[in-house]
């Protein structure tokens, strides 16, 4: 192929005109970030969202916040969750749009939504969420005081507040029976524990909500010291801290047996927690910032009173 | 329009390759580089073209340094092509020597009338109309080296360099390609190649320039340059140098020395001393087979063949000046070297009064003597019966034996020798 | 007559060339409007023209929502314009990359930049930095790869040239090193681990208008700067040397490709991850077809990578809708059975015997 002259003024001409052209697509296609009612949302973040006083069709990009607005009776009112939204059983019903990663913004948008909840403190992502035009409000938590006061706020914000309010006054009722209990046990008492997420092996840090179970089950976190919500740590260092308790979290293989696998570990048979069994499961709603926080709670009093029956013969 | 190298100095790394190299090309000649591998003729080459830097010296171009001249404008002037040429990609044959054409053409622009029109003529002139569309990675080694050669006549310089052209080319195509060189030098295109043939060389080249050593060992036309001395020196071989009659260039043969027959004959070379009467061209098959041993021929005249293959041979030779018969001296000369010998052999020397003197000196010779004869002394008598007579009373004598073939004389000499 | 029919391949090539210069160029433009209508969401075709048309100002009588109109212009369009500028940059980086190194089999990686910048990437989301907002990610590791690069260009230049081979290996060091800290970093960032090894996969996610249009004047000046260095591209193939008797200024057009070539790379790899095999595929394929002179190889491969970028993606996106695949493992997966093409077609040729 060779350019005359004219071609290449020919060719020269095209580049110009796609050029303005491509700029007046990008003009006349940005949509603005509307807003849609009166109510200016402060989030998890500090952002200042515009949102509706009442909103009807709301997407939830986090499992945790899926229950939450499950159990808060607005369910109806909820259009698209994640794919990973797994509790409650009707949560499946609703029409999915992907996964927390990368959502699918066509999905998000044909459904219409007027709300967008998202859980993690990514701001690429929120920017992209928001291009597609709906308000977007995070939730973010590190305590489990954190999740009940989150439960309230998401009351607030789609108005459900007399809901909440009811939810986070038994939920506060249940967690205050544990955290009376466990709190008066004295600190050399108290059952040192060890909470896997992942046989990485990954620990929670004492930026994690679930270090903050431990600490009201009247437990001590070994790492809590590292300041991080997921720690990856060596089995030196579990070894060396030598839990009582150990909590394992299940993983992607339904077949994944953590209290088998951690005392088959070398190095594990010394490990108060191996050599008298106090390991158990985890997982789910210790993991998830909703709701059933409190159950998981409740699980992990009962099983430290356990073990500490089970080792130090302080039983009840 | 001349390229010239002024006191030229390359160095690769510590080792010096090339050292205060001078030599003028001008315009209308065929310039060979020749010299034994290693000898820097490649890097000379590139150092010519600007490819590569001198450490010392300079090249000019008309006067111009190439240094100061740009890529562009080097390219107009001189073309270089190279032994061999592969494309990693296909391209088809007239793409390749439209490519010549890039200085003139430059990089947006189309090629003009007179672009293709040029590159038309040199297809149809290499004969590559026909492989024009085909793609050259499919052609024989003789084409794509024609097609290279297109490409640079393409360039339309008025220096072609070129680096081993026809190596490993069929005969065919070395006589075309010279040919077709020869063609351009007459119409003025300077050629400067590098060669591995000394023959070739010798038979196209009008100067010659002889890289031994660092240096410029010799410069000149062939006749001057291509002797036995210098290639001796410079390639460490013996060779016969020749004048061919045909084509009137020198023609270069190397000489293999002669390996001693091994132990199966049980046969220990004893070196002998050993004369030979030749001439015409007769001791032609027998004087190389002698070697090792201590030859001397004659008496021959200056012209005659067998001189030349004695000299060659580096044997002694009682010579005659051409025309002339055999002088009192000679006939003296040959007396004294008959008398040292071990061992006289005749071949099938025609006789006149000229070298009659030989006959009658053998005749009266008493050593041990071989007649090498294949035909009958008459048909070799110019001497109306003369020569015939002696020849045959010559024959009777008791120390001579008569072979027919070169391999009997030899079979006689070992008998000798182990007997 | 009956000897261009001989040397068949002559008028046939010819004829297959002049098809696929006007072909391509029409399929491009089909493509786009073909892949705007595709999606995890069903809008219909006519919906999306009348969309399109109604924005440059014809009127339509309006059949969609807003939410579908935002779904074609704001997401679909800029992914689709993407995506083929991306394609078209790989291809040409692609050209420029073999032409440099004499090698069929060379490729826009080769010297490590996805590498380089696959790490700045990984580090700006492990450390969560966003100061220079949306653009924080693709600038530093647009950063990060041309520092890369640039280092290695020093160590092979020598006095007088620009050794490739020494660029080869020092870019083979590249990949490896930086890959490893990337490892390393996808290893101790647990909770970004998806989100970053997405990033690397390659994808077009949430690409906006903004980012369409760096990508596209890059493009623009990729494209016509390579077309500009054709010809020295052309002669280059036979050899450094014979290039510069030719009049080629070897050193200077070696820069050149390779600046080209690296920016157009890096760009790709900041914005939209490492998206592999593009640049080997179709440089081959186009080739190929229409021939090896660069003048034309350019412009085809440009357009023939847009096309088949294009498509991947809106297979990406739509194969197991709502979860997305990046578009990097779809590439991927077609440069395998392409290498084994190539094997096949060469033992058959006996270039194994």
């Amino acid at each position: 192929m060779n350019l005359g002259k004219k071609q290449q003024i020919a060719l020269g001409i095209v580049v110009i005109l796609g050029v303005t052209l491509g700029g007046w697509f990008v003009y006349t296609s940005t949509i603005g970030t509307p807003c849609y009612g009166t109510e200016l949302f402060i989030d998890s973040l500090g952002r200042k969202v515009c949102v509706s006083a009442h909103p009807t069709r709301i997407v939830s990009i986090a499992p945790s916040i899926t229950e939450i607005l499950f159990a808060i009776n607005v369910s109806d009112r909820v259009v698209g969750v994640t794919t990973y939204c797994n509790y409650p059983a009707e949560a499946s019903t609703k029409s999915k749009i992907g996964g927390f990663t990368t959502p699918d913004l066509e999905k998000i948008i044909s459904l219409d939504p007027d709300l967008i909840l998202y859980a993690r403190n990514d701001s690429a992502k929120i920017e992209t969420l928001e291009s597609t035009g709906v308000p977007v409000v995070v939730i973010l938590e590190n305590t489990v005081d954190d999740i009940l006061n989150n439960i309230l706020k998401i009351g607030n914000l789609v108005d459900a507040e007399q809901n909440a309010t009811t939810l986070v006054n038994s939920l506060t009722t249940r967690m205050n029976a544990v955290v009376t209990k466990t709190q008066n046990i004295q600190p050399e008492k108290k059952l040192k524990c060890y909470y896997e997420a992942a046989n990485t092996p990954t620990a929670a840090g004492a930026l994690s909500f679930v270090d903050d179970l431990i600490k009201k089950a009247g437990g001590i976190n070994i790492f809590g010291g590292i300041q991080k919500s997921w720690a990856i740590v060596s089995h030196e260092n579990v070894i060396a801290g030598n839990p009582d308790v150990i909590f394992w979290a299940p993983m992607a293989s339904p077949t994944y047996n953590g209290k088998t696998n951690i005392i088959a570990r070398a190095g594990y048979n010394v490990i108060t927690a191996v050599t008298n069994q106090t390991i158990y499961r985890g997982g789910d709603p210790y993991q998830r910032a909703g709701p059933r926080i409190i159950d998981a709670l409740e699980e992990m009093a009962y099983n430290l009173e356990n073990a500490a029956c089970v080792i130090y013969k302080r039983c009840s | 329009m001349a390229l010239q190298s002024e006191g030229i100095q390359f160095n690769y790394g510590a080792k010096k390759i090339l050292e205060d190299i001078s030599v003028r090309f001008e315009k209308g000649y065929f310039y060979g580089i020749l010299g034994p591998n290693g000898s820097g003729k490649s890097t000379f080459l590139k150092i010519l073209s600007g490819l590569l830097r001198a450490n010392y010296g300079r090249v000019t171009l008309d006067s111009e340094n190439i240094r100061e001249l740009s890529t562009q404008e080097i390219a107009k002037k001189v073309a270089v092509v190279p032994d061999s040429s592969t494309a990693i990609f296909d391209f088809s044959v007239e793409e390749i020597v439209s490519m010549g054409r890039f200085v003139y053409i430059g990089r947006l622009a189309r090629e003009t009338a007179e672009d293709k029109q040029i590159i038309e003529g040199i297809l149809k002139q290499f004969n590559l109309l026909n492989l024009k569309t085909r793609n050259f990675n499919s052609l024989s080694a003789g084409e794509r080296q024609k097609v290279i050669i297109a490409r640079a006549i393409a360039q339309q310089s008025k220096i072609l360099l070129l680096d081993e052209p026809t190596s490993h080319l069929d005969i065919n195509y070395q006589v075309e390609f010279m040919e077709m060189l020869k063609k351009y030098v007459a119409n003025g295109l300077i050629v400067v190649a590098i060669f591995h043939d000394l023959n070739l060389a010798a038979q196209y080249c009008d100067k010659i320039l002889l890289l031994f050593n660092k240096k410029i060992h010799a410069y000149g036309a062939p006749e001057t340059i291509l002797t036995r001395e210098n290639i001796k020196a410079v390639y460490n071989i013996d060779v016969a140098v020749r004048k061919n009659a045909f084509t009137n260039s020198m023609y270069i043969t190397p000489i293999t020395p002669r390996i001693p027959e091994a132990a199966e004959s049980g046969y220990t070379h004893q070196i002998k001393r050993i004369h030979v009467i030749a001439g015409g061209g007769t001791a032609k098959q027998l004087l190389p087979e002698l070697r090792g041993n201590i030859v001397s021929v004659g008496i021959v005249n200056a012209l005659d063949d067998d001189y030349e293959f004695a000299l060659e041979l580096k044997y002694e030779v009682i010579s005659e000046a051409p025309f002339s018969p055999i002088s009192e001296k000679s006939r003296t000369e040959l007396i004294q070297k008959l008398q040292q010998v071990d061992l006289v052999i005749l071949t099938n020397v025609p006789f006149g009064r000229g070298n009659l003197g030989n006959l009658e000196v053998l005749e009266n010779c008493e050593k041990q003597l071989i007649i090498l004869e294949n035909t009958p002394i008459e048909t070799r008598d110019f001497t109306k019966g003369r020569v015939s007579e002696i020849y045959t009373k010559i024959k009777s004598k008791k120390n001579v034996v008569v072979v027919e073939s070169v391999q009997e004389v030899l079979k006689f000499i070992e008998k000798q020798v182990s007997g | 007559m009956l000897i261009n029919i001989v040397s068949g391949e002559s008028l046939m090539r010819s004829l297959l060339r002049k098809f696929i210069l006007i072909f391509l160029p029409i399929a491009l433009i089909a493509s786009i409007f073909l892949s705007v209508a595709m999606g995890s969401v069903n809008i219909g075709v006519e919906k999306v023209w009348g969309i399109l048309l109604s924005n440059v100002g014809i009127p339509i009588p309006v059949t969609w929502t807003e939410g579908e109109r935002a779904i074609v212009l704001v997401l679909r369009f800029p992914r689709a314009i993407a995506a083929i500028v991306v394609g078209g940059m790989l291809g040409i980086a692609g050209v420029a990359a073999q032409g440099l190194f004499k090698n069929p089999i060379a490729e826009p990686y080769i010297i490590g930049i996805s590498s380089a910048a696959g790490f700045g990437t990984a580090m700006t989301l492990s450390l969560g930095l966003y100061f220079l907002g949306m653009f924080t990610s693709p600038i530093i590791s647009f950063t990060t790869a041309i520092l890369a690069i640039g280092i290695i260009y020093k160590l092979s230049q020598t006095r007088y040239r620009l050794s490739m081979s020494a660029l080869l290996l020092s870019g083979i060091a590249i990949s490896f090193f930086f890959s490893a800290l990337t490892s390393f970093l996808l290893y101790t960032s647990e909770e970004q681990i998806h989100y970053i090894m997405y990033n690397l996969m390659g994808s077009f996610w949430g690409v906006t208008w903004t980012e369409v249009y760096i990508l596209f004047s890059i493009f623009v000046f990729g494209i016509i700067s390579l077309f500009y260095l054709g010809r020295d591209l052309n002669l280059m193939v036979f050899g450094d040397e014979t290039a510069q008797t030719t009049g080629v200024n070897v050193e200077r057009s070696k820069k050149w490709i390779l600046l080209i070539m690296t920016v157009l790379t890096s760009v790709t790899v900041a914005f939209c991850g490492s998206i592999g095999f593009v640049g080997l595929i179709i440089p081959h394929l186009m080739r190929f077809i229409v021939g090896s002179n660069h003048r034309a190889l350019i412009p085809a491969t440009g357009i023939a990578g847009g096309i088949l970028l294009l498509w991947a993606d809106v297979l990406a996106r739509t194969l197991i809708a709502p979860l997305e695949i990046p578009v990097g493992i779809f590439t991927a997966l077609l440069g395998g059975p392409f290498f084994v093409y190539l094997v096949l077609k060469r033992k058959k040729e006996g270039e194994f015997a």
